[in-house]
């Protein structure tokens, strides 16, 4: 579940694939008219796609000669819960710090 | 474009006094020990701080497949054992993705302290140039909301 919020970091920190992402929405395409409008080179572009695979945002099927780029929605819905997500690192973290306050209480004590 | 601000916040009942609590959030070397996250292939590279009023923390955070993130903070209010408030971001490779106000309030409780984080944020949505980024906000997020619902009326 945190690899989706870190796939959706990943998305949004970067330009070309949050209007990758943005156009997707509207629908599957082709690679080729994803590229269209990006001024970068066709082996960068795909590089930012394979990332969004990677990341499990996007998936790619071959159809015929044409690489064809879908949305994936699970990981957007998991992006969606954002808060959640940051709820779940701090419920984490104050783990640990309780964890910690704890252990350094009982050391104070025993020095008494 | 929308601008999205959001607020959640957690509380905690910890066996331990206020003071020692509050140690946690300005020893560095300690506060490192907990609020880093480690897992999922995440690693945090460095954990720079002076966490005094006035003070700063840098966090550079890094996954093999997906890059780096930094964490920069200020602190602008430091009550010794009972409350911190600071400003954060976070920071990909063209800039701020998030930026949050953090209050963190530490009070004393039966068998020890209750802490209350609660968190202010508001996404940015990225852009060229801060001029530009600041004030375009999560047209994309709103999307993927649309998108995501739509797909779950499939």
């Amino acid at each position: 579940m945190a690899n989706h919020l870190d796939s959706f970091f990943s998305a949004i920190s970067d330009p070309t694939r949050r209007a990758v992402i943005e156009r997707l929405v509207e629908g599957p395409a082709a690679v080729g008219e994803l590229h269209a409008p990006h001024d970068i080179a066709l082996p960068t572009f795909l590089k930012h796609i394979k990332v969004l695979e990677a990341s499990g945002l996007v998936r790619t099927e071959k159809k015929g000669r044409v690489r064809v780029v879908h949305i994936e929605a699970a990981p957007l819905a998991e992006a969606e819960h954002w808060l959640t997500r940051q709820r779940e690192i701090w419920e984490d973290r104050f783990d640990r710090l309780a964890a910690l306050a704890e252990r350094i209480e009982r050391s104070q004590a025993d020095d008494l | 474009m929308t601008c999205e601000f959001q607020t959640f916040d957690i509380t905690r009942l910890i066996a331990a006094r206020p003071e020692t609590v509050f140690r946690l959030w300005t020893d560095a070397r300690l506060k490192e020990e907990w609020f880093c996250w480690n897992g999922n292939g995440w690693t945090h590279d460095t954990y720079d701080a002076d966490l005094i009023e006035g003070g700063f923390e840098r966090v550079r955070f890094t996954h093999p497949e997906v890059g780096s993130f930094r964490y920069e903070s200020h602190l602008f209010h430091v009550l010794p054992a009972s409350r911190l408030i600071y400003g954060y971001t976070m920071l990909g490779n063209t800039g701020p993705i998030s930026v949050s106000q953090a209050t963190v309030a530490i009070e004393p409780a039966e068998g020890g302290a209750q802490a209350t984080y609660t968190e202010q944020v508001v996404f940015l949505d990225g852009g060229d140039s801060l001029d530009t980024r600041l004030p375009g906000c999560v047209a994309v997020m709103d999307r993927m909301k649309d998108h995501a619902e739509a797909s779950n009326d499939d």
